[in-house]
């Protein structure tokens, strides 16, 4: 049974004054299996909070289902075994750290005894022991974040789902983020991770799922997509023939510069070194490079500010 | 779900209790009875005069506009703090790390009530108690039907509460208390039109009649301070009260099942 599964998730909204309907999620399909650390990217308004807020029941689907443990979205049997954080958590002003973790514990259903247990040590896997008893309102975004992180982690939840949890974090605080995600795996919690920080994302999940303008556009296994099958080939002494057979042939410089550089797949690149083996071409370098997330979130994404 | 409620209740009440702007609203209604004090000094006039009847009138008829703006206050805190419970939690997005937890939406909704109910219940509470001081060093002795009056005030803030949470499920929370405070004297607006000689106009004074909370056909806190009734009808207020108290947990069960079924959008 799949952790967490979409299927053909829909939604559309009015906008505007005209009421026109905009589609913020269209036929989204996806299935999260238990230990994984899935990335779920796309550029600001692609639909990935609106596809969360479905997950937790805020919204209804137009279309489509989503469960959680093969439990309906929304519903409190789902609800108990997931922890959330919103991009931006806000909790009530006069909660202390510690009135706060106690409170969204105890709607969590944890006992009064596993809330004396387990909220100091969350205060102080966050860093916030020392401001445990200052009111959340004089707390710094960076503080908010982490109390949001806490309150989701408290009651030790199978399923995360943390929505750009590393807004407003300094570097100290995005590592700490990277790591707790990465004890979570560890202790084999699953996590959904929507963010378009996409250095987060490498450092922290083993896979990602695209989507813009409410479509998915890749769903890939991390290691798969950034150690792609892509070389980089350089040549030099290629006479103006040779060059117009490699650009009839579908292969194109990188620049104008000698030496060339041509960039292609596995295949191709057999077929150039070939090529320059038979011409007399001189072949400068070859070497396999990564593509990086961010050229496959430029290649899939780039252009599309949606929001 | 017990213990739900009560976190979420208790939270409730102390949010409430933080709002600066419900210390505005006890402040104004304090200066109006300060106001109103300016009795004192007839009372004064008719205490030198020996006027002992007239004096305990006056001293009747203040005690029982303490009470009549206790309830009018009470009512408008109640539409306020009612129409904001939830809009305030779904605005400032506090609602989303509770609903995300396993809380039904309708336990939600009740815990709110319950707890803005429990301040406005203090509130009252804390007029009657200053009222009935007042009542009791003056040795005004009211009657049986006095103690009605005081269900019926404490009744009517949380059935107006109930009202004004369960409209701001279904709209704007200003026009959630518009229609609270429509809702709470629309039974005696329709009852001007109950004879009017407009069709139309009879019909929607009957619908309204049906449609609003059940009025004594006494004014029991007058009635209980001031003059005592020949033959009061206990029987009749008391099924006044029941039928209120219906009214409530009616409007409070459509309420949880709309905030149930409806969308929340969080921007």
């Amino acid at each position: 049974m799949h952790v967490l599964e979409v299927e053909g998730l829909t939604k559309r909204f009015r906008s505007g004054w005209s009421k026109r309907m905009v589609d913020a999620v269209t036929e989204l399909r996806l299935s999260i299996n238990e230990g994984s650390v899935v990335a779920f990217v796309g550029p600001n308004g692609a639909g990935k909070t609106t596809t969360l807020l479905m997950m937790l029941g805020f919204l209804r689907p137009d279309r489509g289902t989503v469960s959680i443990f093969g439990e309906t979205a929304g519903s409190p049997a789902a609800k108990r075994r997931l922890g959330f954080q919103s991009e931006i958590f806000y909790s009530y002003p006069f909660h202390t750290a510690r009135r706060a973790l106690g409170f969204y514990g105890r709607l969590s259903g944890m006992s009064e005894s596993d809330l004396a247990s387990r909220v100091p040590p969350m205060l102080e896997r966050l860093g916030l022991a020392d401001a445990a008893e200052r009111r959340v309102s004089g707390f710094s975004k960076g503080m908010m974040q982490r109390l949001g992180l806490a309150q989701a982690l408290l009651h030790e939840p199978e399923l995360l789902l943390l929505d750009e949890p590393t807004t407003g974090l300094d570097p100290e605080g995005r590592k700490l983020v990277a790591d707790i995600i990465a004890e979570e795996k560890a202790r084999g919690r699953t996590v959904f991770l929507s963010s378009h920080i996409l250095t987060d994302v490498e450092r922290t999940c083993d896979r990602v799922v695209m989507i813009r303008q409410g479509t998915l556009v890749l769903d890939k296994n991390l290691n798969e997509t950034t150690q792609s099958e892509l070389w980089e080939v350089a040549l030099s002494e290629l006479s103006d023939d040779g060059l117009r057979e490699l650009s009839a042939g579908g292969f194109s410089p990188e620049d104008a510069r000698e030496p060339l550089v041509f960039r292609c797949d596995a295949e191709r690149k057999t077929h150039l070194l070939n090529r320059a083996t038979k011409n007399g071409w001189q072949i400068v370098t070859v070497r396999r490079i990564a593509e990086t997330l961010e050229e496959l979130y430029m290649k899939h994404l780039g252009g599309s500010s949606d929001g | 779900m017990a213990s739900r409620f009560f976190t979420l209740a208790s939270n409730s009440f102390e949010e409430v209790l933080r709002r600066k702007v419900v210390y505005i609203l006890v402040f104004v209604a304090l200066l109006l009875v300060i106001q109103a004090g300016y009795g004192f000094v007839y009372m004064n006039l008719a205490e030198s005069a020996g006027e002992l009847e007239l004096l305990s009138n006056m001293r009747g008829r203040f005690v029982l506009t303490l009470f009549e703006m206790i309830q009018f206050w009470g009512v408008v805190l109640a539409v306020f703090l009612g129409a904001v419970a939830i809009s305030t939690e779904v605005k400032n997005r506090t609602i989303v790390p509770v609903l995300s937890r396993p809380v039904k939406r309708s336990t939600f909704f009740l815990a709110k009530w319950a707890g803005t109910s429990a301040f406005l219940l203090g509130f009252v509470g804390v007029g009657v108690l200053v009222g009935a001081g007042i009542a009791i060093y003056w040795e005004l002795y009211p009657s049986t039907l006095f103690g009605l009056g005081v269900a019926e005030l404490f009744l009517t803030v949380v059935l107006i509460s109930a009202v004004s949470i369960a409209l701001s499920t279904v709209t704007h929370p200003v026009a959630a208390g518009g229609g609270a405070f429509f809702v709470a004297y629309m039974g005696g607006m329709a009852d001007g039109f109950s004879q009017h000689p407009n069709a139309l106009l009879r019909g929607l004074a009957l619908g309204a009649r049906y449609l609003s909370p059940a009025h004594s056909p006494e004014p029991l806190l007058e009635s209980g301070l001031l003059k005592g009734l020949v033959d009061p009808d206990y029987a009749l207020y008391a099924s006044v009260l029941a039928e209120n108290a219906g009214y409530t947990v009616f409007t409070l069960l459509a309420g949880a099942a709309v905030f149930g079924y409806r969308e929340i959008r969080i921007r």
